[in-house]
């Protein structure tokens, strides 16, 4: 199998490059760096691994844990001073959600919850990659899929659709 | 999966198809500096290569170089020709003097003078005649040589020195070829 091209490579970034830096930053305060370095570690692979994506959030998974090993030394004081603010998403006109607060509501979930939410809507992943990447059994990453997409909606103030009913009393 | 579960799902939809609506932000990551560490990365990388398979094939070699050196060493070792460089030992016959000349009867000394002379009585000359002579008589000398004459002039004078071949001295017709015969022959000529 070849070596990532300078195409493939660009492609990776505009596809998956956003949810990547995404994914990261439900670790570590430099998502960013962590990416880049996900990407630098794919060039200097001699083959290209089986699943491009899936190895891409593997990578930024164990950099941005090892980030934020490193940043614990860090007071927490000065992690909330430097993120203080930086949104999540790009902001739309006509959308659904605030993004801000889609944003906030999905930081208070625990981190595996936000993790599995991140990586499926976002990453694209199926659950069984999800299921791999974390190390958990499918069931368990589905669970948690369900119960923080429960509580997203319980805090955003999403009614669940009345389910139509064949016949009524 | 039971009617419960596809209703949960079912009531989970909507929020997933909400939240799914966000677009994560995507100018946090800097193209062009990616693609620049991308291109240095490929660079090193290249290098790192061509070392490690330099470094994979250094040893082999080396050994394969090392192995050739001693298999020619050991089979020059083997075919190597005959030199004449190491010690040999020869064996050479001693050679077979040609019989002297025999002293005239006139210079021949009587036996008795070839016994050791009482050493009180000799003066440190004649000790010493008395000591190249027995000395002589172990360790022969060759015929007509410095040594014969010294010992024949410290023991008898100058008078004993031989005359020159022409001077009308007889000349015996072939020397003793060892002491024995010597001894016989003096013996001969002092009885005579």
């Amino acid at each position: 199998m070849s070596r990532a091209s300078p195409e493939l490579l660009g492609r990776l970034l505009d596809e998956h490059g956003a949810a990547l830096v995404l994914y990261a930053q439900q670790w570590c305060e430099t998502p960013e760096d962590v990416v880049q370095e996900a990407f630098l570690a794919l060039v200097r692979q001699a083959a290209l691994p089986e699943n491009l994506v899936a190895w891409l959030y593997r990578v930024v998974r164990n950099e941005a844990l090892s980030a934020s090993r490193a940043s614990g030394r860090r007071s927490k004081r000065e992690a909330a001073v430097a993120h203080a603010g930086e949104p999540w998403f790009e902001p739309r006109e006509g959308e659904r959600l605030d993004a801000a607060a889609a944003a906030r509501a999905l930081e208070r979930l625990p981190i595996e919850q936000r993790e599995t939410i991140v990586a499926r809507l976002w990453g694209g992943l199926s659950f069984d990659q999800i299921a791999e990447l974390t190390g958990s059994a499918k069931s368990t990453v589905h669970r948690w899929y369900e119960r923080g997409l429960a509580t997203l909606r319980e805090r955003l103030g999403i009614c669940p659709q009345k389910k139509k009913t064949g016949s009524t009393t | 999966m039971s009617a419960e579960e596809e209703n949960r799902l079912d009531d989970l939809k909507e929020i997933e198809a909400a939240l799914a609506s966000l677009v994560p932000r995507g100018d946090r990551l800097s193209r062009d500096r990616l693609m620049f560490l991308a291109g240095q990365a490929s660079v090193a990388r290249r290098g790192q290569d061509g070392a490690v398979r330099a470094a994979r094939w250094a040893w082999p070699s080396a050994f394969a170089a090392m192995s050739a050196v001693a298999a020619s060493l050991l089979v020059a070792l083997l075919v190597r020709p005959e030199t004449g460089s190491g010690d040999r030992i020869a064996h050479v016959s001693a050679p077979v003097r040609p019989p002297a000349e025999k002293p005239a009867a006139a210079d021949r000394t009587p036996a008795s003078s070839l016994q050791p002379p009482d050493s009180s009585l000799q003066t440190p000359d004649s000790r010493l005649s008395a000591h190249v002579q027995a000395t002589s008589l172990r360790f022969p000398p060759p015929r007509d040589s410095y040594h014969e004459l010294l010992a024949r002039v410290l023991d008898r004078g100058l008078d004993a020195w031989k005359p020159p071949a022409g001077s009308g001295a007889t000349v015996p017709a072939a020397a003793p070829a060892t002491y024995r015969e010597l001894l016989e022959t003096l013996l001969e000529t002092s009885s005579s």
